[in-house]
């Protein structure tokens, strides 16, 4: 499925992420994370936001947060809203047992003016961290907090004095006046968080008062010192300082000997009470004048700071030359952090006096060589971070004197080669990073125990091996280079316990053997194997033997180079327990279900900068074993319909989440540069109604199929009717020259003695062409039957043919038998075909109704229908031939 | 040996004879019509009456495999459709990423709503329109509206499933009812064609003696049962050719299923709600479709074309000239009838066991068990074992009617007691064979059962007038009977199989007790048929003047048959025959075959 403007994501995830969700980070132990931006309708977007999301982060505009928002979200964690909101009803946070984290930020300018219902916070029960950025509570008062809440932040707010907080919370503090019991039920605040409240000028007596805090932070306030006795503020720990602007150690305060830690960094101290009062800072472990004036040490200040453990001088101008006076610091000190000093040079034995060292900082500076004596005395360091000096050369045994060190940074450095004696000394070297400009060389022996290398070099990288296996057990290796070799050339490395592989390149480092020399054979326990390689040459990459391959990052191998041979099919065939692929700058042109056929763990698949991507339209059956989440991050795609299948998985699947699908762009070819969206041209281009026709056409196929043949079943007379209705309509409709299958108007019977009459009386009349006749066509049998034709058959077309049947009817018509047949057959029609047949009798002489009885059923019709009787003269002949005309026309319109 | 002379003068090969009879009648006007129109002097009259009736009999033959084919198709396509689409929707993926928010289940639950409830309505309805339209041609109309349910599955909406699935609902016990009607007619027409001699000489106002036409009826009822179970069979073949390869095996399906069998509640709780392993192209469900559309299709051409009518068109007027006030009133008077009244248990349980059979037995067992890709095979070994022991509804022609009832309804008995003790594991396939077994046993109940049923109500009820009201109960009440397994599909199989063997002791009971009623020569009150009201222009046009009718016959005979009839003679009940029914006017002035088609 997919949510627009949303991104869901689990957080195990999270590292391969991050990019794609600016504005939102995670707390630990939380998975399912959805972050949604440019909300405009909550209610709308939260509706399709999974019920059990643990982080949400919401950025937009909605001004008012209505009730019960959230109710859905019973797992929810943590709650980041950015959506400029001014007013929080009571009801807002309903439902949220679980929320430990919420946080209202507003980036822009200070301050957002924010109402909050007194009572908005009291079903949040579990809330332990409230934070409100950029948002003024001026408008708030007696805010409920909820007893768990342990950090309270009110950042870039609006805060004038801290009397305002206890207008807001008034179980926060205790009023001036009541006595120092904690109030039941109040929160046991531990951090409170106050920085860049650029107003935040005063601090009166007893404005803290009630407070147990452990830490507050007012950085960059304009609050210079803040007495913290007299504030209320008995057992503080941790006070923060940072960029207020102070020029001096806080000295003649009340309170300050009880803290343990003090970040002064980004102030403008630039000597520290060399001559002045000296503060009392008697329990101070940490203390961190980052980013000051200091120009020389405060050799007088750190002298009565008994406990230091941690001491951050970093980006302070103490150089060229460190100096550390004996005894300056105390034993404690565990961590020195001197870097960006422009420190030059490290004298002899500078550092001899900080036995308990563990960890040295000291990159940015200028120093080009450090000797044994320098580093004399730092039997416990474990940490030392040389980066980003000037380093040209390292003296062997230089790290004699380090028996404990681990890590060992040496990025950015000058050094064109490394010998292994270089490193010898530290007996457990685990972490190591050397980096330099152009070349590096390295020759062995390595340290044994190496757990982590990493190795930077611009142009080259070249090992020396001479035994086959000094990586026994590296775990993570990181090679960024453009050219890797391996001397001499019949030998092979083994890392039988990798698990993280970085390589980063610029040209084709991985494209020869080098890459098979250098992973010749299994990586049993590889797990994050990560690769980017900017390359315009094809690759041959094959991934073998990595069985425990999890995460796999792929960038700028070009797959659809003419010669290549690789198919990503190829290439992920044999990594079954991959759960994350980040494929990015590919060219991969065309994906298919075979790549991902075998991988079944597959969770979460991310496509970065992809041109003309075609989506096969055999992924449609793959629907249901798609990972969980999948990324499209401009991805371009090909127009076609193949894909129309794409936007029904992305909005609606299930068991997946799309993400930018939706604003995709496609092109038609390589010179399209109209920027169509890809889910505009699906659905303007590709007709998908072949299933509407299909049942459109069985339909209508068979209501014709059922309606025929109950039309034309004979027995339902009314269907007949309407039938007949509707067929004489159509052929009125369709003209009425059409005389469809009657050739004859009248068919004529009489017996031979009556033929002269007919001849020279009737049929004139009848025949002749208007005005004299009536131009009806007649079928006498004398003269129109077929010659050769039997006379019977001819006889029972013929009247079939005809619209009407005259007989003339005289004694001797009677006693003829073809008369007699006529009309028997005629009087038979009459009643097999009720309707249609049209029977004239036209008695020439008077007739015993005796003689007609064995015609029983003309009797009967001779009862019903009116009949001509010529004879005697009764009828006059005008008015008999008018007659004669009205009637056969008659009929003549009935059979059509 | 002596040269047979041909039956007719064949044209070109004529003898000399015929030659001379040909010369010696005078051609042209002149001829008398007598020699023209008069028999060949060779001509055999009984051996062209043989044939003649050879060739009824043989259409009647070819009429009853047309049908039973027809039917057979049309059921075939219409369940595997249904049970396809069902499965399909039942997917979560394809349910979504194809339908999205257009509420597809609650379109199937509505569906299914419509087949089930509607037929209840259909006691109402149901003789009014086989009247009216005649029996083929309700089968026709019936087929047809199968067939347009297969046609709107291509577009599945609400607009076009619901619909269509309330009219299928609606011709469900139309068509079966007028199916039996059908079968047992041909039975009649069968006999009546191989015993034209004997209808001569007895005088065509005679009725046949009693339960002479039975052995044909269990012969054409066998045939049509046969069929009829092969539709189930039918209905898997669009599972085994396209859905099996798209479905997720059992060890994904069943992985949250706890309880099977006896032990199950519901239809398949905790079965997975994805199904499918891949979603099958429109493209290929279209083709599918499409293949089920023209098989349906066939399937109306065949009733269209190969089906002959049931009554000729005189009987049917008659048949429909009874008035339509009694035509609605006649189905609820036969309650009357202490033989239908004991029958009615066996109705409910025949509905019953069907349903059982393709739900609660090859769901709550089979597929709880097996997984859902071996649905088609148990529902084909049920299908089958039901077609083939079809067949032994002959026994009827030699032992005692109730024979093969009995039998059927014991093996049930005995199947149902043991499903009641019986859990099979989930995801175990080691015993696939006693479902198979089960299965097909089931079938040979099932089979017993229809067959029976069918026949027995052939026997019980000859008259052609109160046919298809006999049969419009009985299959109403099969449509009760599945609209309670519907309602009461999410029971605990316990309570299921408790019902169901309730009911199935109660129809043996309730049908040994009418045996044995009969036996002891009570005889059962039918509501009478009235006497048919013509209003029919046509052939009837004489009738009015007819002279030979004497005023006090007429008289006589409607006083007769004013009251409910009454038994004339013989133990077996009463039959609307002798003079209280006055022949109608149509066989005086026929005296034979109408117009009939074949």
């Amino acid at each position: 499925w997919t949510i627009p403007d949303c991104i869901i994501a689990d957080s195990l995830l999270f590292p391969n992420l991050s990019y794609y969700i600016p504005f939102c980070t995670s707390a630990p132990g939380l998975h399912l994370l959805a972050s949604c931006s440019n909300v405009k309708n909550l209610n709308q977007t939260l509706k399709r936001v999974p019920r059990n999301t643990e982080v949400l982060c919401l950025q937009g505009m909605v001004p008012t947060l209505p009730a019960k928002a959230f109710i859905r979200f019973h797992s929810l964690q943590l709650l980041r809203l950015q959506l400029r909101t001014t007013s929080v009803t009571s009801r807002t946070f309903q439902g949220l047992d679980q929320l430990q984290y919420l946080f209202f930020d507003h980036h822009a300018p200070c301050c957002l003016s924010l109402f909050l219902s007194p009572n908005c916070f009291e079903s949040l029960r579990s809330l332990s961290s409230l934070s409100f950025q950029g948002y003024c509570l001026t408008y708030s008062q007696s805010i409920y907090l909820p007893t768990s809440l342990r950090h309270l932040t009110l950042r870039n707010s609006c805060l004038t004095k801290f009397q305002d907080l206890q207008r807001l919370f008034p179980d926060l503090l205790l009023s001036t006046s009541s006595t120092p019991n904690i109030k039941p039920g109040a929160p046991f605040l531990e951090t409170l968080d106050l920085s860049y409240n650029l107003q935040l000028k005063q601090a009166g007596v007893r404005d803290l008062y009630g407070l147990t805090l452990h830490s507050l932070i007012l950085d960059g306030t304009p609050l210079k010192a803040l007495d913290l006795t007299d504030s209320g503020l008995l057992h503080l720990h941790f006070l923060s300082l940072v960029g207020t602007g102070i020029e001096k150690v806080p000295a003649s305060l009340t309170g300050y000997s009880e803290l343990r830690a003090l970040d002064l960094g980004k102030n403008q101290i630039q000597n520290i009470l060399e001559n002045g009062e000296i503060p009392g800072y008697k329990a101070l472990e940490f203390l961190s004048l980052h980013d000051n004036h200091l120009q020389t040490l405060p050799t007088r200040f750190l002298h009565t700071l008994p406990q230091l453990q941690k001491l951050n001088l970093s980006m302070n101008k103490l150089g060229p030359i460190l100096e550390l006076p004996e005894g300056l610091f105390s034993t404690n000190l565990k961590v020195l952090d001197l870097s960006y000093n422009q420190l030059c040079d490290v004298p002899h034995g500078a550092l001899s006096l900080l036995s308990q060292l563990q960890e040295l900082w000291l990159s940015g500076n200028n120093i080009s060589s450090l000797s044994n004596e320098s580093l004399q005395g730092l039997r416990q360091l474990r940490t030392l971070d040389l980066s980003w000096n000037q380093i040209k050369v390292l003296k062997p045994g230089w790290l004699s004197h380090l028996p404990a060190l681990t890590t060992l940074n040496l990025l950015g450095t000058y050094l064109e080669y490394i010998l292994g004696i270089q490193l010898q000394g530290p007996k457990m070297l685990r972490h190591l990073q050397l980096g330099s400009y152009p070349i590096l060389d390295i020759y062995p022996p390595w340290p044994p125990t190496l757990l982590s290398l990493e190795i930077q070099a611009e142009s080259c990288i070249q090992f020396m091996i001479h035994s086959g296996q000094p990586f026994l057990f590296l775990e993570n290796l990181t090679l960024e280079t453009s050219i890797l070799l391996l001397k001499p050339d019949n030998i092979t490395i083994h890392f039988p316990s990798l698990r993280r592989l970085t390589l980063r390149g610029y040209s084709f480092i991985f494209s020869t053997s080098q890459l098979q020399r250098f992973f010749p054979q299994q990586l049993p326990l590889l797990e994050h194997f990560f690769i980017w390689c900017e390359n315009s040459y094809a690759v041959d990459l094959y991934l073998f033997g990595m069985p425990r391959l999890r995460v796999l990052e792929l960038g700028y191998l070009n797959f659809f180079y003419e010669s290549s041979t690789m198919k990503l099919e190829m290439l992920l065939k044999e990594v079954p327990q991959l759960q994350v692929l980040a494929l990015s700058h590919l060219n991969l042109r065309n994906l298919s279900v075979s790549s991902f056929k075998s991988l079944q763990d597959l969770k979460l698949l991310l496509f970065n900068s992809e041109r003309a991507l075609e989506m096969n339209s055999n992924l449609q059956e793959f629907i249901p074993q798609m990972p969980q989440y999948v990324y499209f991050s401009d991805v371009t795609f090909t127009c076609q319909c193949e894909a129309s299948w794409l936007e029904s998985w992305a909005t609606r699947a299930p068991n997946t989440f799309v993400y930018g699908l939706e604003k995709s762009i496609c092109i038609a070819n390589a010179s399209d540069y109209s920027k169509t969206l890809l889910f505009s041209f699906l659905a303007t281009n590709c007709p998908h109604g072949t299933e509407f026709w299909g049942f459109l056409t069985s339909f209508i196929l068979l209501l014709l199929l059922i309606i025929l043949p109950l039309i034309s079943c004979p027995k339902w007379s009314w269907l007949h009717h309407l039938w007949t209705l509707f067929h004489t309509c159509w052929w009125k409709l369709c003209g009425h020259r059409l005389r469809g299958q009657f050739n004859y108007d009248v068919f004529i019977s009489y017996c031979e003695e009556d033929q002269a009459w007919v001849l020279e009386e009737l049929v004139p009349v009848l025949e002749k062409a208007p005005p004299e006749g009536e131009g009806l066509r007649l079928c006498l049998p004398a003269r129109d039957f077929g010659i050769g034709n039997d006379r019977m058959e001819s006889m029972i077309a013929s009247m079939g043919k005809s619209r009407a049947t005259l007989c003339v009817l005289t004694g001797q018509a009677l006693a003829s038998p073809w008369c007699n047949l006529e009309l028997r057959l005629a009087t038979y029609h009459l009643v097999a075909r009720p309707g249609t047949t049209h029977l004239l009798l036209l008695f020439l002489e008077p007739l015993d109704r005796q003689r007609l009885h064995s015609y029983h059923r003309l009797s009967r019709w001779l009862q019903k229908e009116d009949y001509f009787d010529l004879s005697q003269g009764k009828v006059e002949w005008n008015s008999f031939c008018e007659q004669l005309k009205r009637r056969l026309s008659k009929a003549g319109q009935e059979r059509d | 040996m002596e040269v047979e002379p041909p039956l007719y003068p064949v044209a070109g090969a004529a003898g000399p004879q015929g030659d001379e009879d040909r010369h010696g009648v005078p051609d042209g006007p002149e001829a008398p019509l007598d020699e023209l129109v008069g028999a060949y002097p060779n001509y055999n009259e009984e051996e062209e009456e043989r044939r003649y009736y050879r060739r009824k009999r043989l259409g009647v033959v070819k009429n009853v495999l047309a049908a039973s084919t027809g039917v057979t198709l049309t059921y075939g396509v219409y369940l595997g459709l249904l049970q396809m689409q069902l499965i399909l929707h039942y997917d979560e993926t394809y349910r979504e990423v194809k339908y999205g928010n257009m509420g597809l289940p609650d379109i199937d639950s509505k569906m299914l709503m419509g087949i089930n409830v509607t037929p209840i309505a259909a006691l109402l309805y149901t003789p009014v329109l086989i009247r009216f339209f005649g029996t083929k041609w309700m089968m026709f109309l019936a087929v047809g509206i199968y067939a347009l349910f297969v046609s709107t599955n291509y577009w599945e909406r609400y607009y076009t499933l619901v619909p269509s699935a309330v009219a299928l609902g609606m011709a469900i016990v139309p068509l079966w009812a007028s199916m039996g009607n059908y079968i047992t007619r041909m039975s009649q027409k069968y006999y009546e064609y191989s015993h034209y001699k004997e209808q001569d000489e007895q005088g065509p106002q005679q009725r046949p003696p009693r339960g002479s036409h039975a052995p044909y009826l269990l012969v054409f009822q066998a045939i049509f049962y046969s069929f009829f179970h092969l539709s189930f069979a039918c209905a898997q073949l669009p599972m085994i050719y396209f859905l099996n390869n798209y479905l997720y095996d059992l060890n994904h399906t069943l992985i949250n299923v706890q309880s099977c069998g006896t032990k199950s509640q519901g239809i398949l709780n905790g079965f997975n709600k994805t199904v499918l392993r891949t979603l099958p192209r429109s493209k290929n469900l279209i083709v599918v479709e499409s293949v089920l559309m023209a098989v349906a299709f066939l399937a109306m051409l065949m009733v269209l074309g190969l089906c002959g009518a049931a009554y000729r068109p005189t009987e049917e007027i008659d048949l429909r000239s009874v008035g339509w006030g009694n035509i609605f009133q006649l189905p609820f008077k036969h309650v009357r009838d202490f033989r239908l009244r004991h029958l009615v248990p066996f109705f409910i349980y025949s509905g019953f066991e069907v349903l059982f059979a393709c739900t609660g037995f090859a769901l709550g067992y089979g597929v709880c068990s097996m997984g859902l890709e071996r649905l088609a095979y148990l529902l084909i070994a049920y299908s089958l074992g039901a077609s083939a022991s079809s067949v032994l509804g002959l026994l009827g022609l030699w032992l005692p009617r109730s024979v093969p009832l009995v039998a059927g309804a014991g093996l049930h008995l005995l199947l149902t007691l043991s499903l009641f003790f019986w859990a099979p594991a989930p995801r175990v396939l080691q015993h696939s064979w006693i479902f198979y077994f089960v299965a097909a046993l089931w079938g040979v109940g099932s089979a017993l059962n229809k067959t029976g049923l069918s026949t027995l109500l052939g026997i019980l009820y000859e008259d052609k007038e109160r046919q298809d009201f006999i049969f419009t109960i009985y299959h109403w009440w099969q449509a009760v009977a599945i609209f309670v397994v519907y309602l009461g599909s999410s029971l605990p199989m316990k309570a299921k199989l408790a019902v169901l063997l309730v009911t199935l002791v109660a129809a043996a009971a309730s049908y040994l007790w009418m045996e044995q009623k009969l036996q002891q020569g009570l005889v059962p009150r039918q509501p009478r048929i009235p006497k048919p009201q013509h209003k029919v222009r046509g052939y009837r046009y004489l009738e009015e003047d007819n002279s030979d009718e004497s005023d006090m016959e007429g008289e006589q005979g409607q006083g007769d048959c004013a009251e409910d009839e009454a038994p004339q003679a013989g133990p077996l009940g009463a039959e609307p025959a002798g003079p209280c029914r006055k022949p109608c006017p149509y066989e005086q002035a026929l005296g034979g075959d109408g117009p009939e088609e074949q």
